[in-house]
């Protein structure tokens, strides 16, 4: 069962492949429980299918969103589904809202081309349905070096139904640090399927740090999905806080020679909030390096699900794929679900993984406590030195302190 | 300072100390001896308020007031402080955020004002001279990683960090090298003073070559079975503990 709509018109250049994605999605509709994939996160109470799909209603004013521009960045503002391209911008950086009434495909590259609709009826249904796509092109050999900040806002009057869209090309030899913060403040429950994705070209070098703080109505399905060629880097941290339920998948394809990816994320539901973590990453040639590192923190009645593989194909001689994941329950009653998974088909390679999930070890926090310091500020002290490790990821000292000071409050709902 | 009267405690329904009296008065220094399993961690373990230690009987008074009746941090804020047999390691936190959490609590719980991270930085490197450890140290998680020697040179150096009024030091000379266990009886000794005493848990007459202990005691079967000076701790170490049990034996 699907919700009734059609593909919303659309450049032409992208019409052919919004109608086969469709197609695709006609076919699979959205999964359930009974789905491996979605075994353990049904998102159908989140799918908002009786809600309009949002309709653009105008520029929105930049005024009032000052405040979230840091200094030393480049701010670039996407209201639900549509950039507002700034007007001035760093040499080598080119943004362009790939709307209906853009005929002609500004970049090189093939949106869709990373973002393989294939494997989620999610990204195929979002393929389909969004109108506008934000795409950053960063030219050849250039590093650029202020941040560039996304700020993705969620404005609308009522419940809706959004399908942001995003593709960063990172040209050859060039260097990019992304910061994205996900806010949705206007107190409607929303359903947003979100796609990013990303070429990162020989030798050029991404990092990525998102800040998810969706409102507790919000379901997100979102993907970030990356193709690394020879040489080339990408650090991709996320720190998910906000939402009602989320689903995060992290498709990486390390299909050249020599590249590395590292990804970390940190998630800390409280409530009755789920986040659902799952990465798939392809290793595909040769001599390529990935880390995961995925951490929950878990309050209250809260649910988390790590879903984590490392895919090594035949003739990726020396991968070294590691992947990690730990999780603390700070209550009785949270869950957390861990499957952390390598599929191997080459001798020559080094994998590891492991997984851990546990409450505060009792003797540290009396240890701290014996030392003066009471219960709850140890409590405080072992969760934070928990968090550390992933928190350390973080692009920038700025990011890193306003990341810190979101785990904080969210972290006094349940210490 | 701390006076300790007919202490029964036991661990999982197991009586492990059966009737324990001690005094102890400000400026002084008492060691503890015994063997193992006789109950020396179980001692130390409830003066700081370990909670599956189970007080059956009997009464530890700590400067006039109810030492059995405060909460472990609230013991430390009052000046109590164990050193560890096995400090814990905490991986992720900061020694010196943690060094200063805990100092900052103390003074909190004084009235007093937080030490600001400069005027703190300046007494921690001081204070890591005293126990022969460089500044780097200070920037690693707690205990993580840690050597046996540097876990119980981070302890001494938790201790006259905290200053305490009551130090309690169980085994801290265990497992150490001849050079460790001077820098720790000199961390020690430096910080001997009139108006703080110290009960030192060992196993050994080793660390006494380096101190003066005013008492000697010796814990066996859950009770101080014999107490005198530092000949004790010799004749101990010469002769082991079964003339002590034959001399009991004879008395009953």
């Amino acid at each position: 069962m699907t919700v009734s709509t059609s593909i919303p018109s659309r450049s032409s250049f992208l019409m052919g492949e919004a109608a086969q994605a469709w197609e695709y999605f006609q076919e699979t509709g959205y999964p359930n429980s009974k789905n491996e994939n979605w075994r353990f996160s049904n998102p159908e109470a989140w799918l908002q299918k009786d809600a309009p799909r949002f309709q653009k209603n105008g520029q929105n004013s930049l005024q009032e969103f000052s405040d979230l521009i840091q200094p030393d960045t480049t701010p670039i503002f996407i209201f639900n589904e549509s950039v507002v391209v700034p007007d001035e911008l760093p040499e080598g950086v080119k943004i362009v809202g790939i709307n209906p009434e853009i005929q002609e495909n500004p970049i090189g590259e093939t949106i869709g081309a990373v973002a393989d609709f294939h494997i989620s009826p999610f990204i195929a249904e979002n393929m389909a349905l969004f109108q506008d796509c934000t795409v950053i092109n960063i030219s050849e050999g250039c590093k650029i070096e202020n941040p560039i900040h996304i700020i993705h806002l969620i404005q609308a009057k009522n419940t809706q139904r959004i399908f942001p869209r995003l593709f960063l090309n990172v040209g050859a030899g060039s260097e990019v640090t992304i910061w994205e913060t996900e806010l949705g403040n206007d107190g409607h429950p929303h359903f947003i399927n979100s796609v990013t994705e990303s070429i990162i070209h020989e030798n050029a070098h991404l990092k990525w740090t998102n800040l998810q703080q969706r409102n507790r109505e919000t379901g997100q399905i979102s993907s970030f999905n990356a193709a690394l060629e020879k040489n080339s880097t990408a650090c991709y941290s996320s720190f998910e806080f906000g939402g009602g339920f989320i689903r995060k998948d992290i498709n990486i394809y390390l299909h050249s020679i020599g590249s590395e990816c590292e990804l970390n994320s940190l998630f800390v539901p409280t409530g009755k909030q789920h986040v659902d973590i799952s990465t798939v990453v392809h290793h595909g040639g040769p001599h390529c390096n990935s880390r995961q590192l995925v951490k929950g923190i878990l309050g209250d009645k809260s649910t988390g699900v790590f879903r984590g593989l490392a895919n090594v194909y035949e003739k990726a001689e020396k991968t070294d794929a590691q992947q990690s994941n730990k999780n603390l329950l700070l209550s009785p009653k949270a869950r957390m679900n861990s499957i952390p998974q390598l599929k191997i088909y080459e001798d020559d390679v080094k994998c590891t993984h492991g997984s851990t999930t546990g409450q505060i070890d009792e003797d540290s926090l009396f240890y701290l406590q014996s030392r003066g310091i009471n219960r709850n500020n140890a409590v405080n002290l072992m969760v934070k030195g928990f968090a550390n490790e992933v928190v350390e990821k973080a692009v920038h000292p700025q990011f890193k302190e306003i990341i810190q000071t979101a785990l904080s409050e969210k972290l006094e709902e349940v210490i | 300072m701390i006076t300790i009267k007919n202490l029964h405690v036991s661990v999982e329904g197991k009586e492990i100390l059966k009737g324990i009296n001690l005094k102890v008065n400000p400026g002084e220094l008492h060691v503890i001896m015994g063997r193992n399993g006789t109950g020396k961690s179980t001692l130390a373990n409830v003066l700081v308020g370990k909670d599956k230690y189970e007080v059956t009987r009997g009464s530890i008074t700590f400067q006039g007031e109810n030492l059995l009746e405060m909460m472990p941090e609230d013991r430390a804020c009052k000046g109590i402080f164990l050193s560890f047999q096995y400090p814990v390691a905490i991986p992720g936190v900061n020694n010196m955020y943690f060094l200063k959490a805990a100092v900052n609590a103390t003074r909190k719980y004084r009235g007093e004002e937080e030490i600001d991270a400069i005027d703190f930085l300046t007494m921690v490197k001081e204070k890591l001279k005293k126990v022969s450890l460089d500044e780097s140290f200070i920037h690693r998680p707690v205990n993580d990683g840690f050597s046996g020697g540097e876990k119980k040179r981070n302890e001494i150096l938790q201790m006259i960090t905290l200053e305490p009024k009551l130090a309690i030091l169980d085994e801290t000379d265990s497992g150490l090298d001849i050079d460790a266990l001077q820098i720790i009886a000199q961390g020690i000794n430096d910080f001997r003073s009139p108006d703080r005493a110290f009960i030192l848990i060992t196993h050994y007459q080793r660390i006494l070559n380096y101190m003066e202990p005013d008492f000697v005691h010796v814990l066996m079967n859950g009770k101080l079975v014999k107490s005198g000076t530092r000949e004790l701790a010799l004749e101990v170490e010469e002769k082991g503990y079964s003339w002590i049990e034959e001399e009991m034996a004879k008395a009953v």
